[in-house]
């Protein structure tokens, strides 16, 4: 019986509080401690440029490669010699307007690689590697924030052995105070919050067997990471 | 649970000795590493366990608040008083939806409950995807750490285990190891209908629960199968988004020295309509099983800010020697120490409040700042009360010596007299194999002492005559 559970939970919790029935204290009373987490130390006024810099260094530092590229054809050029020195043979991507305009999947299907379906876990399986694009990304710990949503399957990110990771510039943010700050605006605005935020940093991990550290254990062994000026 | 049992063979054995200094020391410095390089450190700690402190004491109010978001997320709560119900309202989700197997990622509260014997029990099959507890639940036996389940093991019983119970030929490396795990869990995640969970935080403003994880496989569990299963104990809420960016890098750089995890996971509901992927149902099991008791006892109730990162088990001179078996349940080190008394009744663990020699190395690395030898010392008082109420032999014979005791001790000619009875009955022990010229072994019930160290042998000549005797000698030099 749940709902006499629920009764008889929250009954409980009341009780050990010395408190009476009902909700709404929360609000009521003096203002919660604020919640910062740590900064870098650093006034934020660091430039965009900056940050992109502090990132690629911060994404070295977990297994991971940076890349940059400035516009379509910057993006396009690099995208064939990744996927060419790699050998890879089939890829699922996100079509996020961005990626969309880049023509990222065109170029690919070009060069002679197969698509396979984001929209099943199974073609995602038999991909080479996922192509995402990460909606922001926080420099100081070099970490990828992605939000799901209707183009972009969680699975593209985590089932493949590669994960490449396409972000702009200017969504690069400092730390993960400042990071909150704009999720928190975006839910508002938006008046939702998406079923899942992931965030990544580095490929899969686990030094379970005598803290041995092993790539890949579960998600992607590699992990690519592309900065778009 | 036999805390001075299994701890004795816990000191013996040379594999799991050589495993707690490796993985503890590691753990520690990483952790002494990240907290250096992170500016006002201190600070963070102490705004956590405001926030903490806050939440516990509006518990019911953010319950409620998360509830309703993840209603309106299209998730549904439910709420569950002890481990029985939290397992039949997980069984009864499986079995309505026909689900045969199950994938797990890391969890204690679902080890609390004993989730994984229970949907056996339903004919459930469950397979646990982190790869220590994969190699855990292969070897049948349960985690010894909150961050590395598997320390206790070598490579080489690694190796045998996979042998024995997968099939494959013996593999020595680690590298080789995983990625047979990685193959046969692939196939798992796959055709598993159901994936159950942990997690970290639950946060009211939003309805968010929130995985913090390296190796991906709580993000398969909680993404691949057509539902998901959360289970949470009710203390660890938060009430604000935004307080995750206070918490999470606490979290993670007390636990391994990470700056953060590879993942972290923030789940709103089950995948929305447009989604492409996702589970199709969501369910939070809210658990109580004992923690409303602890929030009851106002000089206890801190033992609930703990956000389980395990530094205290890392830097506890105890877990490091006994390590985590001997706490006789889930949780171990000064966190089991304080909190399964409370969860399982004191009577059911009345060793653990007395496994630690209250130094209080725990309360210096805790990101919430839980005075730990406070709350031990509370715990250790309940069971000394409840044993009095009990009564027996043993508790009437430790009143009469602590009576009799404090009558010697607080008059000057008796005191004086039982010391120089003392010397003289204490020679048939004084041996010059011990330390100092103590004593090694004494009949019962002093023996209870003897068995595991020496006791220092009463002098011949009195500290108070010693002291009289140098100070004289002082006054005559000046």
């Amino acid at each position: 019986m749940t709902t006499g559970s629920r009764e008889e939970i929250l009954h409980r919790i009341r009780k050990g509080l010395g408190r009476g029935e009902g909700a709404g204290h929360a609000d009521s009373e003096a203002p919660l401690p604020q919640n910062s987490g740590p900064s870098s130390g650093a006034d934020d006024k660091r430039c965009k440029d900056d940050l992109a810099d502090i990132f690629a260094e911060s994404l070295s530092g977990v297994n991971t490669s940076a890349y940059r590229a400035s516009g379509r054809d910057g993006v396009l050029e690099f995208i064939k010699s990744f996927v060419n020195e790699r050998r890879l043979e089939s890829f699922s991507i996100w079509e996020t307007e961005f990626l969309k305009s880049l023509d990222i999947r065109g170029s690919l299907e070009v060069a002679g690689l197969a698509v396979k379906s984001a929209e099943n876990k199974a073609e995602i399986a038999l991909s080479s590697v996922g192509i995402t694009e990460a909606d922001y990304a926080i420099a100081d710990t070099g970490t990828l924030v992605l939000l799901s949503g209707p183009e972009r399957p969680r699975g593209v990110s985590l089932i493949p052995p590669v994960h490449l990771a396409i972000v702009k510039k200017e969504n690069i943010v400092s730390n993960i105070g400042e990071l909150f700050g704009i999720l928190n605006k975006f839910y508002e605005d938006h008046k939702t919050t998406p079923a899942s935020a992931t965030f990544i940093t580095g490929p899969s991990r686990t030094a379970d067997i005598e803290l041995n550290l092993t790539l890949g254990v579960h998600g992607p062994k590699e992990l690519h990471v592309l900065i778009v000026y | 649970m036999n805390f001075e049992r299994d701890s004795a063979r816990a000191v013996e054995d040379k594999n799991l000795q050589r495993a707690l200094v490796n993985v503890t020391d590691r753990f520690r410095a990483a952790r002494k590493r990240a907290s250096d390089e992170t500016p006002g450190w201190d600070a963070l700690r102490d705004r956590a366990r405001e926030i903490k402190k806050h939440t516990i004491e509006h518990l019911d109010d953010y319950l409620l608040q998360l509830e309703e978001n993840i209603r309106k997320a299209g998730g549904h709560v439910h709420w569950a008083r002890d481990a029985e119900e939290a397992r039949n309202i997980i069984i009864d989700i499986a079995r309505r939806n026909g689900v045969r197997s199950v994938v797990k990622s890391k969890s204690m509260a679902t080890e609390e409950i004993e989730l994984n014997s229970g949907l056996e029990a339903a004919g459930i099959r469950v397979v646990e995807t982190d790869l220590g507890e994969y190699i855990i639940q292969l070897a049948g036996e349960h985690p010894s750490h909150i961050i590395a389940p598997a320390i206790h093991k070598t490579r080489h019983d690694i190796s045998e285990l996979f042998a024995e119970k997968l099939g494959v030929p013996y593999l020595s490396e680690p590298q080789e190891l995983t990625k047979v795990a990685r193959e046969r869990l692939r196939d798992e995640f796959l055709g598993a209908g159901m994936g159950v969970s942990g997690a970290n935080f639950g946060v009211a403003e939003t309805g968010t629960i929130v995985i913090v994880e390296n190796e991906g496989n709580a993000r398969l569990t909680t993404t691949v199968p057509r539902i998901h299963v959360a289970l949470m104990g009710i203390e660890k809420m938060l009430p604000r988004f935004g307080d995750l960016s206070l918490f999470l890098p606490l979290l993670v750089r007390s636990a391994t020295g990470q700056k953060t995890s590879t993942y972290i996971s923030l789940i709103t509901g089950p995948r929305r309509a447009t989604d492409k992927d996702g589970p199709e149902e969501f369910h939070l099991v809210l658990l109580d099983n004992g923690r409303s008791g602890i929030l009851a006892n106002p000089e206890t109730r801190e033992s609930l800010y703990c956000i389980r990162c395990g530094a205290c088990l890392n830097n506890c001179p105890v877990y490091r020697k006994v390590g985590g078996h001997s706490y006789g349940w889930v949780y171990s080190g000064p966190i089991g120490a304080i909190i399964n008394p409370q969860l399982m009744g004191i009577d059911k663990a009345p060793e653990l409040p007395f496994a630690s020699s209250l130094c209080g190395a725990c309360r210096d690395v805790c990101p919430v700042k839980i005075d730990f030898p406070k709350v031990l010392l509370e715990l250790r008082s309940e069971v000394v009360t409840q044993k009095q109420k009990t009564g027996g032999a043993s508790a009437l014979l430790e009143a009469l010596s602590f009576k009799l005791w404090r009558a010697v001790v607080t008059h000057k000619r008796i005191y004086e007299l039982a010391l120089r009875l003392s010397y003289f009955a204490q020679r048939p022990w004084k041996t010059r194999k011990a330390r100092g010229g103590g004593l090694r072994s004494l009949p019962y019930p002093f023996s209870r002492w003897t068995d595991e160290r020496d006791f220092p042998a009463v002098s011949e000549t009195p500290f108070r005559e010693r002291w009289k005797k140098m100070k004289r000698s002082e006054g005559g030099a000046s």
